[in-house]
This record gives structure tokens, C-alpha cells and sequence, in this order.
């Protein structure tokens, strides 16, 4: 009910410019249990949007399936004009929609430059022989991602330890890390899951700042988060899911008002 | 900014160096056979070390493709179907096409799964080699098979093939080192620690576990070809269950992180192997792979156990030593 | 002709099948309680059959001999958990399929050097006089496999079911964290599960030491075998006797009618098959199946 409403504010609202990413109707059970039902809001690259929820609310099972790693049951998912849901991971990071992990999942064994460089895979393709006979062609793309890679490390903060193994990264600047890695992909819209979990304070102002900086170069945001007083600033739009369902959407100062959203994080029955 | 890769061919360049000089140094057909074999083994341990170590590849199915290449050059040669010359190239593309076809289906697989179906196509492969006698002359092996000749040269000696096994090792290591030092090898190396964060990176899993388990296949098929024309023969025994106990130990042992830890294994356990048999004549009538297979296994466990990144492991850590003497050295000294 | 053929046939197929579910049983105990494949199972199946012989070599009757045979396979399998599994450092599936693959070549190698590359054969234990079905012929030996089969599948599900140890390995095969906390002994139920597959897989290799010959290098095949059908049987004891029998049955009419040589294969193709069809996405034929539900 509050939700339709709000859905309707919100289109009158961005009358003219185009959803960067939309879903409809995304459901997803396994087996019996309904993780996401019947899910559908649209992202404007203007407005940074947040998911929030209770614990076992869906959101990062809606990551995984925006993304490409669990199929979704029935729904689309629109990005760059084309309905997305049910492709593949890799699809979907070469289309440009870029994810990071609630506990960053980064690359043991290689160094803090060569993570980033990974993120390079998608603008940079190698074949097998010219990459084993090294060719020149290879050589030359070879150092263009190293520069690209290390030119990432230095925006976010990290070049002083591009040769250090990840192993060796406190919790703050693996999490930078997974974000560099995402950046380097260069992609459209970026997806967030919990960034400032287990943060410091100035460490989340830092992430803020970034944050800021890139949607100026004209990229999108989704920011799965737990942490409130960074969501309510960094956030023009929330969504808020609860039991898998969408029960509120709209601006921040709205939604702290909302007596659904009170009572799902308070608990209590509607 | 190169600089690993620039390392990596400089000392390629080094070794080759000191494996021609070699046999100009240390006289004796003895050892430039076994150093013929160091080579031919480090291929294939550099393949299955590449998909262990890099790849997180549990594949047994390596001696296989050994014994493939070797049975694919043996009987075009043999028969004069070809000549001598070109069989290893048409051994390079069938194991290729081979692996391709039935690396699809079975690279789905994961950890154990993945071991069990590869250890049953190395069975089977070595199952169908003996059954098939018409074509591979069942388990006495393939004879007949001709003198390898190039452009007029023929490959007659222990040294001539030296350098062609010592040459096709250095190639593809070569290789192997520019391609993990790669945006490929490094998609290879990703999915190793992490699946789901890789293919969020727009990795594509499926295409480059099999880009790396063809390529390996073909290195280990080049690597049975150029085998069975140094010993003229094709046998299933040569690429039997002891030659994976065997490959297992030289990646163990070498260091499953690095690739010349495979190359360091090669070395060390054909020749450990070589030591073995000439002292334990005098103790055993018959010293067959299977009792060198004992040595091996309890190598394998206590490396495994006390030493879990094997030689390379240690030889890498030889710096940070000396760094700790000479810091102890400077506070002693204030 | 063709009938007692086939019965024939499927009598050495029910033996060997009964041989593989043992050991497919052994494969089950450990890898679903430790999460350890051990590659070499096989050897303890050769290693019973070998030591018994070499008990019934030195002049020892059949039964002690027996007990000697299963005794030591099951303190040769204790020791290996103890000085091979129990010290890794850093457990992985590698690490394990690496270290007992090179125990199992250890084992062989010993038994080679002890007791030569000769097959070796134990007398039937109730005399080799043939029972009659038609033309087919039943060996006395093939009962006791059988029945030895069925008293192992039979007392392990009981022991499982009914008792409070049984239980707790139970358990800790769901959840070994758990088991930990409330107090189970993971160490000692590993210890324990290895010296359980090592006895089981022990008798395997001593009833079928009169009908098919043992020597030291039985133990790659028939424990291979035994994982095939471990696999087919989704590692529970039902699902393996099961597939253990039908591998049998497959297998001695396979060699029977088509080619002895091929045998093995047949067992190998079946796995890999097996394994294949088990990754491929069934979700959208189920979809067609149940959507008239």
C-alpha cells in the first residue's frame, strides 16, 4: 500500500530521465523458503539507492541474483536496455554492473596490484597463444592494465602496497581493495554489499568521499548496508525489504518516518 | 615496470645457457639420458603443477595425454602414414581435440569428482592401449617405429635428443611462465581462490579451465611424442599408474606455487630415482617402479607433512633468512 | 545352454559385486566422517588377503590366520590415520588425495618387496566341491561373500541405528563442528572409521582370495571399484549394496558375452558417465515433469 504509493511519487518525480537499472516483479525461492518476492523498483543514476532490511530481509540474495550468481524464479532484471535476469555471472560483469562482497572475497596468492589488474579482465581481451608467446601486442596491453591498475590503487589510496600480498591487508583496506578491484572494471553501475561493515569512522568518511567523487564521473550506485548513519547521509532513495517483500521505498527523511519500516527493525506484526 | 617478465627470460636464458654447456662439462651418455628424461618429465609435472597449484585442478588424467601423444606419433610413424617429422604436430592438435571433447563435460566437476572421472579416463585410456592390439600392438607395446629424421637429421644419439626434449621443456615453460605472468594466467590463478568473486569480474570460468587443461594436455602429449621416438617404442606400461605416483612427487615435492618448482622436482626425483636403483641393486633383484614407488610415497607424505610448499618453498624463503641474519647482525651490532 | 550361461555369469557377477560394495562400504565410513577419500582402500582389501595368505604360509590354521589377517589390516589402517591424515598441517583436497595415493604405493610396494609379484591363492574355506544349479556352477566360497556382504551391511546399519556410539558417528558425519560441541572426540571417531573400513575392507580381501587370486597390486583395481559404487550410491549403505550388486551383475555378464579385456573399462565408463549426468542442470526438466502438478 505505502509502497505502491511511493512508487508512483517516484515516477513522477524522474519524469524524463531514464532508469539505469529497473526490476520487476524478481522473485526467487529455494525450495520453499521465498528469499525474494515479487521485487520491483527502479535506479536512477542520480540517486545514490540503498537496500536496508532486517537480517534475512533478501538483500543479498537480490545481489546475487541481480548478479548472476543464483537464477532468479521468475521477474526481469533491465540494465543497458536489455533484460538481464538469468545470464550468467560474467555476462553481467562484462555488460558493465560491478559487484562487491559482504566479506571481501579477494585473491589469496596474488598481490594487491594483480587484484586490480583482475578487474581489468573485462576491457581487456587476451587470447591464450599471444598471451603465452607474449607478442607485442600483449606486451603493450600488459603494461597499459599495470598503469590503469596502479593509477586505481593511488585513487583509492592503496599504492603503497601494490606488491604486498592481500593476506596481509588489514579489514579496512581489504575492503578498499574489493572496491578498487570493482572499479577497475570501469562499469556502469556498481553494487555495494556492506562496504562499511567493520569500518572505522574515518575510514567510512573516506569511502563517502569516494563514493561522492565517482557518481560526479557519472556512476550509478546500489549500497547494501546495516550501518544507518552512513546510509541516511551518503543516500537519495532507500529501498527497504523485509521477509523478502519491498515494504517501503522513497527518500531517507521519508523513510524514517515510515511506521512499516519502525516496526520491521523494532519487530512486531503489522 | 616489466620486470617480472624480464626476471623470468633472463633466467630462462641462464638455464638454457647451463643446459647446452652441460653435457660439454659432464662426460657420459649416462647422464644426458637421464637429463633427457629430467626434461621430458618436467613438462608433463609443469602441466599437472599449472592445473594443481595455479588452476585448483585436481587432474590425474595427465600421463594419459603422455601416453596419447606417444601412441598418436608411434602408429602415423610406424605405419609411414607420415613422416617421422610431422607426427608430433598432428599428436599436438588429436590430444588437443581429445582433451577439448572430453574436458567440456568433466571440468563441470569439482575437487574429488574431478579427480575420480580424470583417474578413470587415465584408465581407461591405459585399459583401451593394452585391448586395442590390432592398433597399438596390445601389451607388448608398439614397435617399429622409425628414426626421428629432420631435414635430413636424424635423431640417433642420447645427446641429439637431449637437446630436442631440454628445447621443448624451455619452450614451454616459456610459455607457461608468460601466459600465468598474463591477464589469462591471471583469470587462471583468480578462480583458484575464489569462483563467485572471479566471474563477478566477468571471468568466464568454464572457457579458461579448459584453456588451461587443453594446453597442458597438448605440452604433455608434445612431451609422449618426443618420448616414444627417443625409446622407438609405445607401451602402456610407460604411462602407467607408478608414472602418476611419480609426476605427483615432482609437484609435491618442487612446490605446487611455482612454476619451476616443477622443473626443481623433475631433477630431483629422476635423479633421486636413478640413486635409488644403483644402490638398492645390491639389495633388491628386482627394482621395479613399484619399489621405488615406496620411497616415493613416504617422500611424498613427509613433504607433504613438514614441508607443505616443498623445495621452492624453502629456496624462496632463503632471502628473507639472509635478511633476518643481517638484521641481527645490525641490532648486535648497535 | 543359455540360461545356466547366465547364470554363471551373474554368480561371479553377484560375488564380485558383493566385493565391490564392501569396499564401496570402507570408501563411505571414512570419506563421510573425516571427508577424506582415502585412495587407498583398495590396499587394505589386498593387504587382508596377502597377510592371510602369509599366516596360512607359516603353518597357521585358517581361522587364526583369518584373525591375524583382519587384525593387522586394521592396525596397519589406525597407523595411517595416526601418522599420515591426523599431522597435515593444512587439509585440502589435494593434500589428501596426494598423501593417501602415496600411502596406498607405499603399502603395495612393502607388500611387494615382502612377498613377491606372485598371485597368490588361499584354500576354499568349505571345500571346493561345486553346488549344481542346471549346467551353472555355485562355489560353497561364493556364499560366504555373500553372506559375509550382508552381515556387514546388515550389522553396520544396526550398529548406526542402535547404538549410542553408532549415533554419534552419525553426527558427526552432519555437522563435525557440532559433534564437537557436544563432546564427540572427532579424532578418535576418525581413528576409529579408519580402522573400521581397514577391518571391513580386510575380510572383503580374504573371502575373495579363493575364488579370484590376490598378489599385491589387487588392491588399485578393486578399490576403485568400490569408489565407483560409493559414488552410484550416493555414499549411503542401501545405495551402495546396490550398485555393488548391479556393477556386478553388469560387469560378469558384460565379460561374459562381449570381452574379458574391456571389464574394467565398463566400471570406469560407468563413473564417468555417472559423474557427468550428476553436474547437468536438471532443474528445467524437472520443471517439465512437475508442471501439472
Amino acid at each position: 500500500m505505502s509502497a505502491s504509493r511511493l512508487q508512483t511519487s517516484n515516477l513522477a518525480e524522474n519524469v524524463g530521465t531514464q532508469p539505469v537499472f529497473e526490476v520487476t516483479g524478481l522473485t526467487k525461492h529455494f525450495g520453499g523458503i521465498q528469499a525474494l518476492n515479487n521485487i520491483s523498483f527502479r535506479l536512477h543514476k542520480e540517486d545514490i539507492t540503498a537496500l536496508i532490511g532486517p537480517n534475512g530481509a533478501g538483500k543479498s540474495t537480490f545481489i546475487n541474483v541481480v548478479a548472476g550468481r543464483f537464477q532468479p524464479s521468475s521477474g526481469k532484471v533491465f540494465f543497458q536496455g536489455r533484460n538481464i535476469a538469468g545470464l550468467p555471472a560474467h555476462e553481467v560483469a562484462h555488460l558493465g554492473l560491478s559487484r562487491t562482497f559482504q566479506l571481501e572475497d579477494l585473491f589469496t596468492g596474488m598481490t594487491v596490484l594483480e587484484n586490480v589488474m583482475v578487474g581489468c579482465h573485462v576491457r581487456n581481451k587476451t587470447g591464450i597463444l599471444s598471451a603465452g608467446l607474449r607478442l607485442p601486442s600483449t606486451r603493450a596491453r600488459e603494461k597499459r592494465i599495470k598503469e590503469e591498475a596502479f593509477e586505481i590503487l593511488k585513487f583509492i589510496g592503496l599504492d603503497d602496497k601494490a606488491e604486498e600480498k592481500t593476506t596481509k591487508l588489514p579489514l579496512g583496506e581489504r575492503k578498499m581493495l574489493g572496491v578498487a578491484r570493482a572499479l577497475a572494471m570501469k562499469p556502469q553501475l556498481m553494487m555495494l554489499d556492506e562496504p562499511a561493515g567493520g569500518l572505522a569512522a574515518h575510514e567510512v568518511a573516506k569511502l563517502t568521499d569516494l563514493i561522492h567523487k565517482l557518481k560526479e564521473e557519472g556512476m550509478a550506485f546500489m549500497i547494501v548496508e546495516h550501518n544507518m548513519p552512513f546510509i541516511m547521509a551518503i543516500s537519495q532513495r532507500i529501498v527497504v525489504l523485509n521477509y523478502g517483500v519491498k515494504i517501503a521505498e522513497g527518500p531517507p527523511e521519508e523513510i524514517k518516518q515510515d511506521l512499516q519500516v519502525i516496526k520491521a527493525y523494532l519487530g512486531g506484526s503489522i | 615496470m616489466n620486470d617480472r617478465s624480464f626476471k623470468t627470460e633472463i633466467s630462462i636464458a641462464g638455464f638454457a645457457v647451463i643446459i647446452v654447456l652441460l653435457p660439454l662439462i659432464v662426460k657420459g651418455n649416462y647422464f644426458v639420458s637421464v637429463m633427457n628424461l629430467v626434461a621430458i618429465y618436467a613438462v608433463l609435472a609443469m602441466g599437472m603443477g599449472l592445473l594443481m597449484g595455479q588452476a585448483g585442478l585436481i587432474s590425474l588424467a595427465h600421463p594419459a595425454w603422455f601416453g596419447l601423444g606417444a601412441y598418436i606419433s608411434g602408429i602415423l610413424a610406424a605405419r609411414g602414414i607420415l613422416p617421422a617429422w610431422a607426427t608430433p604436430f598432428v599428436s599436438a592438435v588429436g590430444v588437443g581435440i581429445v582433451a577439448y571433447v572430453v574436458g567440456a563435460p568433466v571440468l563441470r566437476l569439482r575437487s574429488y569428482y574431478l579427480a575420480c572421472a580424470t583417474l578413470a579416463l587415465l584408465l581407461i585410456t591405459q585399459i583401451a592401449a593394452g585391448q586395442l592390439s590390432d592398433l597399438t600392438g596390445g601389451h607388448e607395446g608398439l614397435l617399429g617405429i622409425p628414426v626421428l629424421t629432420v631435414f635430413g637429421f636424424e635423431f640417433k644419439k642420447d645427446l641429439h635428443f637431449y637437446y630436442l626434449s631440454w628445447a621443448l621443456c624451455l619452450i614451454c615453460y616459456w610459455f607457461l611462465a608468460n601466459l600465468l605472468n598474463s591477464q589469462v594466467g591471471r583469470a587462471i590463478r583468480s578462480f583458484n581462490s575464489s569462483e563467485i568473486a572471479s566471474a563477478s569480474m566477468g571471468i568466464d570460468i568454464a572457457k579458461y579451465k579448459r584453456h588451461a587443461f587443453v594446453l597442458t594436455a597438448i605440452m604433455a602429449g608434445l612431451a609422449g611424442s618426443v618420448f616414444c621416438f627417443y625409446i622407438r617404442l609405445a607401451i602402456p606400461s610407460s604411462f602407467e599408474f607408478p608414472l602418476l605416483v611419480t609426476l605427483m612427487m615432482m609437484v609435491v615435492i618442487g612446490g605446487i606455487q611455482d612454476l619451476h618448482g616443477a622443473l626443481i622436482g623433475s631433477l630431483a626425483v629422476i635423479w633421486l630415482g636413478e640413486f635409488l636403483r644403483n644402490y638398492m641393486k645390491n639389495f633388491f633383484t628386482s627394482m621395479t617402479s613399484e619399489v621405488e614407488a615406496v620411497f616415493f610415497g613416504i617422500i611424498i607424505i613427509v613433504v607433504l607433512i613438514f614441508m607443505p610448499d616443498g623445495l621452492t618453498g624453502w629456496i624462496n624463503r632463503i632471502p628473507s633468512w639472509g635478511k633476518r641474519l643481517y638484521e641481527r647482525k645490525q641490532t648486535s651490532n648497535q | 545352454m543359455f540360461i545356466s550361461e547366465t547364470i554363471q555369469y551373474a554368480i561371479s557377477g553377484i560375488t564380485s559385486g558383493s566385493i565391490y560394495a564392501i569396499v564401496g562400504i570402507c570408501w563411505s565410513t571414512v570419506f563421510l566422517i573425516s571427508g577424506v577419500l582415502n585412495f587407498s582402500t583398495g590396499e587394505f582389501v589386498m593387504l587382508g588377503g596377502m597377510l592371510t595368505w602369509l599366516f596360512i604360509s607359516w603353518g597357521f590354521s585358517l581361522l587364526p590366520a583369518i584373525f591375524f589377517g583382519v587384525a593387522c589390516t586394521v592396525i596397519v589402517a589406525m597407523l595411517m590415520e595416526r601418522i599420515v591424515i591426523r599431522p597435515v598441517r593444512y587439509p585440502s583436497e589435494t593434500t589428501f588425495l596426494l598423501i593417501t595415493t602415496a600411502a596406498g604405493s607405499v603399502i603395495r610396494g612393502i607388500v611387494l618387496i615382502a612377498c613377491g609379484s606372485d598371485t597368490r591363492h588361499i584354500e576354499p574355506f568349505l571345500g571346493s566341491s561345486p553346488i549344481m544349479i542346471g549346467d551353472a556352477v555355485l562355489l560353497p566360497q561364493v556364499i560366504i561373500v555373500v553372506s559375509v556382504l550382508v552381515l556387514i551391511a546388515g550389522g553396520l546399519v544396526m550398529f548406526l541405528d542402535h547404538t549410542l556410539f553408532g549415533k554419534a558417528l552419525r553426527a558427526s558425519s552432519i555437522n563435525q563442528v557440532g559433534a564437537r560441541l557436544i563432546g564427540i572426540k572427532i579424532n578418535r571417531v576418525r581413528l576409529f572409521c579408519f580402522g573400521l573400513a581397514g577391518g571391513m575392507g580386510a575380510i572383503a580381501g580374504i573371502v575373495i582370495a579363493p575364488i579370484e587370486f590376490t598378489g599385491y597390486s589387487v588392491g588399485l583395481m578393486e578399490g576403485l571399484k568400490g569408489l565407483v559404487v560409493a559414488l552410484l550410491g550416493g555414499w549411503t549403505i542401501r545405495g551402495t549394496v546396490v550398485a555393488g550388486l548391479a556393477l556386478g551383475l553388469l560387469e560378469g555378464l558384460g565379460a561374459g558375452f562381449i570381452s574379458t579385456g574391456w571389464k574394467d573399462a565398463l566400471a570406469l565408463f560407468v563413473m564417468l558417465t555417472f559423474l557427468i549426468i550428476r553436474t547437468l542442470d536438471l532443474t528445467s526438466i524437472k520443471k517439465l515433469v512437475y508442471r501439472h502438478e
